[in-house]
């Protein structure tokens, strides 16, 4: 869902297949069919943090890692997840030539035990063009829940090659795989020729894998597809899916608000208490004063604000996000909201990329890839950041807390409940966007649309929180952080720094004030904005760096005395609710920008990705702004 | 008789995929090959897509893909 040190650390194929690899090492493809959990066995094998979710299509580029069994380096390739080897989208074309290219010493297909007949029929497909292939059955444990049981003797036998049953979540079975990984390398087969002509006719090989299965594979009452079912009546149903999903994102909401609100406090507390022993630190090393105030009234105090405001309430969105992705629910909104996709000629796999867009833009962009169709997929990449990211929502939360509902209880479930709203009024305008776009820019009509809806699993709770909060809520404010700092130092010193008796940031502002004010902002909050383009989490604090840049306040932590700090600054209820919508519809992030100008490769949509929002965030405010003087 | 004809509930063989293009191809990858029983499972909340079961898999089509596949229903 996320960005995270490990996304980066995958590799494309391109760098994947150019390792220098000792001829000692085994290189080990992990293929199959989607949403079988490669990347599960794939993090389950090697100890790496692979996102993994239930759904088709989590995995779009191929990642690499590697492993020491019996003193053996084993590097595992995780590619995505294709259904045959005539590849259909990009990712697949990734997935086949990987496969073809035999550049891999053993492969490795897995499949799921409880849709065991479709999975063969790729590991058929793929054992005519290489010849070291083992089967690894996932969910094996699953499967047992399911009444299924595999004869993985007998299926061995009529398939002429290696069947490892595993479970990647309860990592059983792990080590019989990686012997026969080992086994599989040393055999000595005449080499085999691999072209990429091979006609893979879907209807023959079909009827192969249906007469290993019904020989191998015996099912008995299958309790959890009807359990899946029922629940799919509930989730899907017509009176009930639109209540639960409205319900399942406001109880998400509320959950952030009402758990984040006292480790804030608590944060603030903390490091805004250390604040001053800093800066008689600084003093005390001999730094000089402006320096010490620098540092101390600048750089840090941007920091911690960051830390004890924008930490907590990402800490406990990120996870309980990942839970919803892990259940397999994503996939039934996509279901459910599909028709108002195809109405706005787009394609219902949007809803997961608008999906993941909550938890960050550039994540959702690539995540776009899943989207066949050119220019369905370049319309789902535009309109990805009319969702707030995980970096947005603790300044909507700031806000409305600060001046829509005040105090705790009920009232945060009001605030959670405008906080809904405001993701309502972003899905609407990602239709609203859709629509435009593919009447005007981008025309042309709906494609083919075809979605798995995959079992619901039951998420792996804690281990999901320990992820999310090490791996990728760290990851995105260290970037935050790293953002701040030189901010921080701009803000700093321009309200510092006099020019004819003004401050420089008094001069900047008041320069683009006019502007702001017809949208019912100021100067200075636009100034936050553009300085927050590398990360929007940064925007709230600059905000009240500046307003507090000359006065050296104390005991910022409460929430309160920041409120009359925006009051004094002639902030009214329009300024808070425009600060709002300028921050659900302004300019992508700097990293959402590169990531767009990556996945399209065009300067021209870039600038799109960029105007677009903007356009709509300054029509919104001049609106809202209007009718609010004409009213008071 | 199409698979955009079967109603909830209702189970049917697949006789085959009209078509050369990529989605056919597609459909038939995904196990809509002859001889292989589809159930039609629901439909979303707005009527379209409909989610059907094929060897063991949920996959949901919209009725302009779901015309392509020609079936025979078990009664």
């Amino acid at each position: 869902m996320g960005l995270t040190k490990n996304s980066h650390k995958s590799t494309l194929l391109q760098d994947a297949t150019g390792l220098k690899s000792n001829h000692r090492d085994i290189t080990v493809a992990l293929a199959g069919n989607p949403n079988v959990g490669k990347s599960t066995v794939f993090n389950a094998l090697t100890g790496m943090h692979q996102h993994t979710g239930n759904w088709s299509g989590k995995t779009v580029s191929t990642a690499k890692g590697s492993y020491i069994y019996l003193g053996r380096k084993i590097i595992l390739i995780d590619i995505p997840g294709t259904y045959s080897l005539n590849a259909n989208s990009a990712e697949e074309e990734v997935a086949r030539d990987f496969i073809l290219d035999g550049k891999a010493n053993v492969t490795v297909v897995v499949c799921d035990a409880a849709t065991l007949q479709r999975n063969i029929a790729l590991l058929l497909q793929i054992n005519q063009t290489n010849n070291k292939t083992i089967l690894c059955i996932n969910f094996i444990d699953e499967a047992k829940k399911r009444g299924i049981t595999v004869n993985t003797e007998k299926m061995s036998k009529m398939l002429g090659l290696p069947v490892v049953a595993v479970s990647g979540k309860k990592k059983l079975g792990l080590n019989t795989l990686s012997d026969e990984i080992i086994k599989m390398h040393a055999l000595i087969l005449p080499e085999q020729k691999t072209t990429k002509t091979v006609d893979f006719s879907a209807t023959q090989i079909n009827a192969r894998a249906k007469v290993i299965c019904d020989a191998c594979v015996t099912k008995g009452e299958n309790k959890g597809f009807l359990k899946d079912r029922k629940l799919d009546k509930i989730l899907t149903g017509k009176l009930t899916a639109a209540p639960t999903m409205l319900l399942l994102l406001a109880v998400t909401f509320w959950l952030t608000i009402s758990a984040a609100n006292y480790p804030s406090d608590i944060l603030a507390n903390i490091l805004f208490s250390f604040e001053k022993v800093l800066y008689n630190f600084l003093e005390k090393i001999g730094f000089h004063a402006n320096l010490c105030n620098l540092l101390t009234y600048g750089v840090y105090r941007v920091v911690a604000w960051i830390v004890s405001v924008m930490l907590p309430p990402m800490a406990i969105f990120f996870p309980l996000f990942s839970i919803l992705e892990d259940s397999g629910y994503l996939p039934r909104i996509a279901f459910n909201l599909d028709k108002c996709f195809k109405k706005c000629r787009a394609c219902g796999k949007q809803s997961l990329t608008m999906c993941m867009g909550f938890g960050c833009n550039a994540a959702g962009i690539i995540g776009c890839r899943i989207i066949d169709s050119k220019r369905e997929r370049l319309i789902a990449i535009l309109t990805n950041s009319l969702v707030p990211c995980n970096g947005r929502f603790p300044l909507l939360l700031g806000i409305i807390s600060m001046f829509f509902v005040v105090g705790e209880g009920l009232d945060t479930l009001k605030a959670a409940l405008i906080l809904t709203c405001f993701i309502l009024l972003s899905i609407l305008m990602t239709f609203i966007c859709s629509f435009l776009l593919s009447k005007t820019v981008l025309k042309g009509m709906p494609t083919s649309f075809i979605l798995e809806l995959p079992p619901y699993r039951k998420p792996q709770i804690f281990k999901t929180i320990i992820h999310s909060v090490f791996d990728r809520t760290l990851f995105v404010l260290g970037r935050a952080v790293i953002a701040a700092i030189p901010a921080g130092l701009i803000i700093w010193l321009s309200a510092n720094i006099f020019i004819n008796g003004q401050t420089l940031l008094s001069i900047c502002a008041s320069f683009l004030d006019p502007f702001g004010k017809i949208l019912g902002l100021d100067g200075v909050i636009l100034i936050a904005f553009i300085l927050g383009l590398p990360a929007n989490e940064i925007v709230l604090p600059l905000i009240f760096l500046a307003y507090s840049g000359g006065s050296l306040l104390t005991d910022i932590g409460d929430l309160t005395i920041i409120k009359n700090l925006f009051l004094e600054n002639g902030w009214s209820i329009i300024t808070a609710l425009n600060v709002m919508l300028f921050s659900l519809f302004h300019w992508p992030c700097a990293t959402s920008l590169l990531t767009i100008k990556k996945e399209t490769g065009s300067f021209k949509w870039t600038f799109v990705a960029f105007l677009m929002p903007t356009v709509i965030g300054i029509i919104l405010c001049f609106v809202t702004n209007l009718i609010y003087n004409l009213i008071i | 008789m199409l698979l955009c004809d079967l109603l909830p509930g209702e189970t049917a063989i697949v006789k085959g995929v009209s078509g050369k293009t990529p989605l056919c191809r597609r459909l038939k990858d995904i196990g809509f090959t002859n001889g292989n029983t589809v159930t039609c499972i629901m439909n979303s909340p707005l009527g379209e897509p409909t989610a059907y079961c094929i060897l063991d898999t949920i996959i949901a089509l919209r009725q302009g893909d779901s015309n392509k596949i020609h079936i025979k229903k078990v009664i």
